[in-house]
């Protein structure tokens, strides 16, 4: 398991090295001189070229990019991701500032999609064949297949407007969570019942299975003991993903009700050519996703003891 | 067979029992099993034995209650005068009768360690936690798994192939059954293990009066293990006969085919050449591979003759 643990890590390791070499590339790769977009921020509209030069010269924009780069990355592992463009403020605070926002809408539609999803994909397993099953599986597929932006408009319409229960957007109070983590919940809930369901279907018609029933086993055990564990493994990658997405911002639905997290930030910063900061939000989204996708390995170690030993099925 | 009960206490009894799997929809397949009969008394070892696809599992599955749901079953099942084919009465399953399953590969859960699938059914029978794991060591011990704690800490894919198998035999023996039905149990072993198996088996049922009843393929591990055999043709029993008799005195053209074909170069019974009688569903079931069938099996269906003393055949040739 140790030796697991380190390999994951190693892997996590190298994909973050990767990334990090991508997001200092992007400032390049888009169209346009940075120097010049750094001097047009300082400077106003209608830059000449001295300043240009100057900023070339100052933000060390002449050197070799591998020079560029190390020093990129040697402020980085200081945790000095350089400073807005746009009102200065260093690109860390303004990130942190932004990530408990986005971090807690993810926690809550996790937590929502997985008390929606899991019961009615299980249900729908046990129950198949059944009315409850047809019902189940109606509602999954419509939460999967509704826009997220659709269903956020419909939500805020019949909520906020007619019914005024819940404020059109906004942060704060646990009543502006409420509609963004549903949007977002909705799809990731139908995704994990549509899917256990067929996972756990699967896995009822196992020998195993059969043989747990012939032991005299009570259905409840077998369902939960003997079932869940085997039919979880696609379900929790399917998952993790999912909130590695969430964890980097949601950028639509974020910008509909004026949620103060990550997305919007890369979204309005990406308006205003405010590259250090798109760079910053790009790099630690990354690194969220892949700290999720070690943390999905982990899990499936915890799940799965073949995987735990490093012997294939 | 040296003491012979007087009174034969019948443990299971099986009564024209038909069971049919649907393919889709209305469409039913020809019986996995159909009109049988099967008896098993207090302490008798009786073998089902015929080839694949002739219903053996289907017997033991149908006793143990898990056919799959789009099944119909006919007949009746009866254990110690109660029938338990409609509704499966509390504590039978797993711990009355035991099934040991043939895919010793995929019968143990892949992610609970063999310990703990052992406790569950101790856990079933409400024996305490602090008794559980000295009984597992001793069960493991007997059927020969030198380091118990070592396999009970163990994942399936830790084990072989034939540690599985024995885990599997821990598992059916630890409630102390009264019968065992095991279903090919040496499936997928090589020849020594299969052997090690045959005789642990042996020796296990010899120190107490438990019923088995054993699904092979293999008629060595019938004459090995068991006083009784029946043989059975594509869902049907064709001869019972005492194994003493087995090798002289086995008089079925199917029975006799079988003896006379050799696992090791892939022969088949079944794929002999008949003699060409066609049958309208009436007749034999073997009449399309028998050599000695005569125009009469094609239209009548054969009963049940008792030629020896507990020797029935079911054969229109057999006088």
């Amino acid at each position: 398991m140790g030796s697991y643990i380190a390999r994951r890590t190693l892997a996590a390791a190298i994909s973050l090295a990767g990334v990090s070499l991508m997001t200092f590339l992007l400032v390049f790769l888009v169209p346009g001189d940075p120097a010049e977009m750094v001097a047009q921020a300082r400077f106003g509209h209608g830059v000449v070229e001295w300043e240009i030069e100057m900023v070339r010269r100052t933000e060390g924009l002449d050197r070799p990019l591998a020079v560029q780069y190390l020093k990129w990355v040697s402020h980085l592992l200081q945790l000095d991701l350089g400073h807005s463009l746009i009102n200065r403020q260093p690109v860390m605070s303004l990130i942190c500032s932004r990530l408990p926002a986005t971090l807690l809408l993810a926690c809550s539609s996790l937590l929502l999609s997985l008390l929606a999803g899991v019961p009615a994909g299980v249900i729908a397993a046990v129950k198949k064949g059944t009315r409850l099953d047809s019902v189940l599986r109606i509602i999954a597929l419509a939460g999967v297949s509704v826009p997220g932006f659709w269903l956020s408009y419909l939500l805020i319409i019949v909520f906020a407007l007619k019914l005024k229960l819940l404020p059109v957007g906004g942060y704060g109070t646990l009543a502006n969570l409420v509609m963004p983590s549903v949007v977002l919940a909705a799809g990731m809930a139908g995704l994990t019942a549509r899917l256990l369901r067929a996972s756990l279907l699967e896995v009822l018609q196992q020998d195993y299975i059969r043989a747990a029933v012939a032991n005299g086993l009570s259905n409840s055990k077998i369902l939960w003991k003997y079932a869940l564990k085997n039919a979880l493994l696609p379900v929790v990658t399917v998952i993790g993903l999912r909130v590695g997405m969430l964890l980097s911002g949601t950028v639509i639905i974020e910008s509909i009700y004026g949620w103060p997290g990550l997305g919007k930030l890369m979204l309005d910063s990406i308006y205003t050519r405010d590259f250090p900061v798109v760079q910053g939000c790009v790099l630690v989204s990354a690194a969220c996703f892949i700290l999720l996708n070690t943390c999905v390995e982990l899990i499936y170690a915890w799940l799965d003891p073949r995987i735990r030993w490093g012997t294939g099925r | 067979m040296g003491n012979r009960k007087v009174i034969a206490i019948m443990l299971l009894e099986i009564r024209n029992l038909t069971v049919r799997y649907r393919r889709s929809g209305d469409d039913w397949d020809r019986p996995a099993v159909s009109g049988l009969w099967v008896a098993v008394e207090q302490g008798e070892k009786l073998a089902v034995v015929g080839e694949s696809g002739a219903g053996k599992t289907t017997i033991a599955h149908a006793v143990m209650g898990i056919l799959p749901p789009m099944t119909r079953v006919e007949g009746e099942i009866v254990y110690r005068g109660q029938r338990i084919d409609s509704r499966m009465p509390e504590g039978i399953r797993g711990k009355e009768i035991v099934l040991i399953p043939q895919n010793a590969y995929n019968s143990l859960n892949p992610v609970l360690p063999a310990g703990t699938q052992l406790e569950d059914l101790q856990a079933e029978d409400g024996v305490p936690s602090p008794l559980r794991r000295q009984q597992l060591r001793s069960m493991l011990q007997r059927v020969r798994l030198t380091d118990p704690d070592a396999v009970l800490a163990s994942f399936p894919h830790q084990l072989s192939g034939g540690m599985k198998q024995r885990v599997l035999l821990a598992m059916g023996l630890l409630r102390e059954p009264r019968l065992i039905i095991a279903d090919e149990p040496t499936k997928g072993l090589d020849p020594v293990r299969r052997l090690g198996v045959l005789e642990l088996l042996k020796d296990l049922l010899a120190q107490k009066q438990q019923s088995l009843m054993l699904i092979t393929h293999d008629i060595r591990a019938a004459v090995f293990l068991c006083d009784t055999v029946v043989m059975m043709y594509r869902g049907e029993l064709v001869e019972k006969l005492p194994v003493s008799r087995l090798y002289e005195y086995s008089s079925h053209p199917y029975t006799i085919a079988l003896l006379n074909a050799s696992p090791q170069r892939g022969l088949q019974a079944g794929q002999n050449a008949g003699n060409g009688i066609s049958t309208g569903g009436r007749g034999c079931s073997y009449v399309a591979c028998c050599s000695q069938s005569v125009p009469v099996c094609g239209q009548e269906r054969p009963v049940w003759r008792e030629i020896y003393p507990g020797h029935l055949v079911r054969c229109h040739v057999v006088a």
